[in-house]
């Protein structure tokens, strides 16, 4: 009994701490998987599915070393799996030698300020009124583009053109501010 | 070497459409191709990958989120405006075909039914109705299938430029009804339907053709123009139907959803509402309404004569708004009227051919001489009742009232210059070119001189207007070194409609006024020297000073009468 109150312990410690870097680079991991596999439902799968892995192989992470590194190879390898099956379904995939162009550009650029989103704040801050009033409604009030399509009357084409323009002035802005 | 902005914009585009799933097998090929090859490409795209996710995850401040009241559907007409200058210099975007959530077989399943004895009336009736049942089934086949038959025709098109890069589409080529979107990033086009109504589009403009008799515009203009045989045919909206009911209208739908209807001619039915609430009524000639996008209240609003493009014609570069005058000094240059000719233009009485007017004393041919390089003007020649018979049109119209002149010209016939000007002070009236007018448009026919257009050739590229008269006003240009003396003649078919004798004052304003009917096929416009004294040395001859200037001069249209 005494034994077990131990295990559960250590068990609680080891969840606690796999929480805890968890929660420091699952965004990171999240980014990573997002431009290997860029879709969100997929991605949020492949994510789902990574940190299953890396809490099942948690024991195998020593501590001190990269988290970040250490999860991405789960990640990596499980987005081959699902470009894997996708050609085997006949669909669209990236390649291996993309996949692994990407992986590499991705360590090149992956030291982000942490100030990132405080940066980014400060660029949709700069943003004209109804340009915010549309990223707010698309991410924060989660409405679809065909939502959004069907309240302002115009098509979804549209409505992605104009996100896609916010987003590169979103970029051009934290470029600036990073570089 | 770095990404330009029409690269990046390109990355950023098909990143948004791939990760909401919209994005096509070429769209994913496209962005594969373009990492696939670029080093700044993929880092661009890897910068813009975490964009979009720290923008998804961001913490939204509060206030930011409580300012979102339902009311704030309404985003700027600047944002609009905006947003549709970059959809004109925009790559096309694809989107996937959605797919139908509902399925339209399903397997049912029904209770067992409790068997009955058959009786012989039971019997012929389900034999009839297997008959009709395989008659519907074979009809269902053989039938055309009303989502996928060809309705309409493209007619024409002027700088068309589809949103999708495989909508290419040249006059001539058949429209379906039923399909896809259509995205006219920039340009006019002109549909006709099978049906004979005619509907030119202004990009940028989102439509649908759902049926010969039915289109729908989801923002852009468009006018409708619908013969008898073809009344009913309606235009939908995001949030109005506009039923035809003989007719001309234009309708425009701003990127916000609110309709305009514009009632030219005719009258329509104009439905507006959701299905909760949906209301009808009449638009009469005239009027105009529009129906608001956000309460759907239907206003009224000013009727628009010159906004929508009722017609086009891509070999003559027309685009015609409905405005009412064709404008001879720009026809004369070479122009359709509308402001399309040259700045500039001159024609050689003697060959017809174009070339850059002279000041010189020259004698005339005694030739009428047609002009081959403007398809509006008949010809031109130096009049002289001495060498009779004076012609005044390549269909040989004789222009018998024209008095002896010297048969001497000093300028070739030209487009006005900026210096010579009438004098309008203390004149007043809608005709009167306003004080301020930097140059009002004008045709200088220096005596002894005369110009001939070809009205049957203007009416064939207006055919939806009438040419109801020539109006002008004419004079001695205060240009002009001394004063001078003059008679203007305004001739149609070679008949006498207008004469103004012994002009002598520089700058005085004569106003002409003369009516035309269908049937006239040419209008001469001639000025001879005055018959005063010519003795061959300066400022003796009779010619001199005659410095004839036909200012505004237009032909006046109105819509045609319905057919």
């Amino acid at each position: 009994m005494e034994f077990s109150n131990q295990d559960n312990q250590k068990s609680d410690e080891r969840g606690r701490e796999f929480v805890s870097l968890l929660t420091t680079q699952q965004a990171r991991i999240y980014s990573y998987i997002l431009s290997l596999v860029p879709c969100f439902n997929d991605a949020d799968d492949i994510l789902q599915e990574t940190t299953r892995l890396m809490w099942e192989k948690f024991d195998e992470f020593k501590m001190g070393t990269d988290f970040l590194a250490w999860g991405k190879k789960f990640a990596y390898f499980l987005v081959l799996e699902y470009y894997r099956k996708k050609k085997k379904e006949n669909q669209f995939y990236f390649d291996n030698m993309l996949i692994s162009k990407l992986d590499q550009n991705f360590k090149q650029i992956s030291d982000v300020s942490k100030d990132y989103q405080g940066y980014l704040k400060g660029c949709i801050k700069k943003l004209k009124e109804q340009d915010r009033r549309l990223l707010t409604l698309r991410y924060y009030k989660n409405q679809s583009a065909k939502d959004l399509a069907n309240r302002f009357g115009c098509s979804i084409q549209y409505i992605y053109r104009n996100i896609s323009r916010i987003h590169q002035l979103l970029l051009a802005c934290i470029q600036r501010k990073i570089i | 070497m770095s990404l330009d902005r029409m690269q990046k914009k390109e990355i950023m585009d098909l990143l948004v459409l791939s990760l909401e799933g919209e994005a096509g097998a070429d769209d994913l090929a496209l962005l594969k191709a373009i990492l696939r090859d670029s080093d700044e490409a993929r880092d661009y795209y890897i910068q813009a990958v975490s964009v979009v996710e720290n923008i998804r995850k961001m913490e939204w401040a509060i206030e930011t989120a409580e300012s979102l009241t339902d009311s704030s559907d309404s985003l700027s007409q600047e944002f609009w405006n905006l947003f549709a200058e970059q959809e004109k210099i925009a790559p096309a975007i694809h989107l996937q075909k959605e797919n139908s959530e509902t399925q339209l077989i399903q397997k049912v399943v029904y209770p067992p039914v409790e068997k009955k004895p058959l009786s012989r009336f039971s019997i012929a009736t389900l034999i009839l109705s297997a008959a009709a049942l395989v008659f519907i089934l074979i009809f269902v086949k053989v039938a055309p299938v009303n989502r996928s038959v060809e309705v309409a025709t493209l007619k024409d098109s002027i700088n068309a430029r589809w949103g999708q890069d495989d909508m290419s589409m040249n006059p001539g080529d058949r429209l379906i009804s039923g399909s896809n979107h259509s995205l006219l990033g920039g340009g006019i086009i002109t549909l006709l339907f099978d049906n004979d109504a005619t509907v030119t589009i202004e990009g940028p403009a989102e439509f649908e053709v759902l049926s010969v008799d039915r289109l729908k515009l989801q923002y852009g203009q468009l006018y409708s123009i619908v013969p008898k045989q073809a009344i009913g045919f309606s235009v939908t909206t995001p949030n109005a139907m506009v039923i035809d009911l003989g007719t001309q209208f234009g309708i425009q739908v701003d990127f916000r959803g609110n309709t305009e209807l514009h009632v030219n001619k005719g009258k329509t039915m104009l439905i507006s509402g959701d299905n909760k609430s949906k209301m009808s009524q009449e638009v009469r000639e005239g009027a105009a309404r529009k129906v608001s996008a956000l309460t759907m209240q239907v206003s009224e609003i000013p009727c628009e004569d010159n906004v929508f493009v009722r017609q086009i014609d891509s070999k003559n570069d027309l685009i015609w708004r409905g405005q009412s005058a064709i404008d001879l000094s720009d026809v004369f240059c070479g122009g359709n009227g509308l402001g399309t000719g040259l700045p500039e233009g001159s024609i050689d009485p003697i060959t017809g051919e174009i070339l850059k007017f002279i000041a010189e004393d020259r004698e005339g041919s005694g030739q009428y001489v047609t002009v081959r390089q403007r398809r509006f003007v008949d010809g031109v020649f130096v009049p002289d009742g001495h060498n009779k018979p004076v012609v005044v049109s390549s269909q040989n119209h004789v222009f018998s009232e024209c008095p002896p002149t010297n048969n001497v010209y000093y300028f070739d016939p030209h487009k006005g210059i900026d210096a010579d000007r009438l004098n309008f002070d203390g004149l007043t009236g809608i005709d009167v070119p306003a004080a301020d007018a930097e140059s009002p448009a004008s045709l200088m026919l220096h005596a002894n001189l005369g110009v001939t257009f070809d009205l049957d050739a203007i009416r064939e590229v207006y055919p939806l207007a009438d040419i109801t008269q020539f109006k002008s006003w004419v004079g001695i240009s205060s240009n002009a070194i001394r004063e001078g003396n003059l008679d203007v003649w305004v001739l149609v078919d070679g008949q006498l409609r207008y004469s103004q004798k012994q002009i002598h004052e520089k700058g005085r304003p004569y106003p002409i006024r003369v009516d035309l009917k269908s049937s006239d096929r040419f209008l001469t416009l001639a000025v001879t020297d005055g018959g005063d004294k010519d003795v061959v040395i300066e400022a003796g001859r009779a010619t001199d000073s005659d410095w004839c200037l036909f200012v505004q001069p237009e032909l006046q249209l109105v819509d045609k009468a319905p057919q």
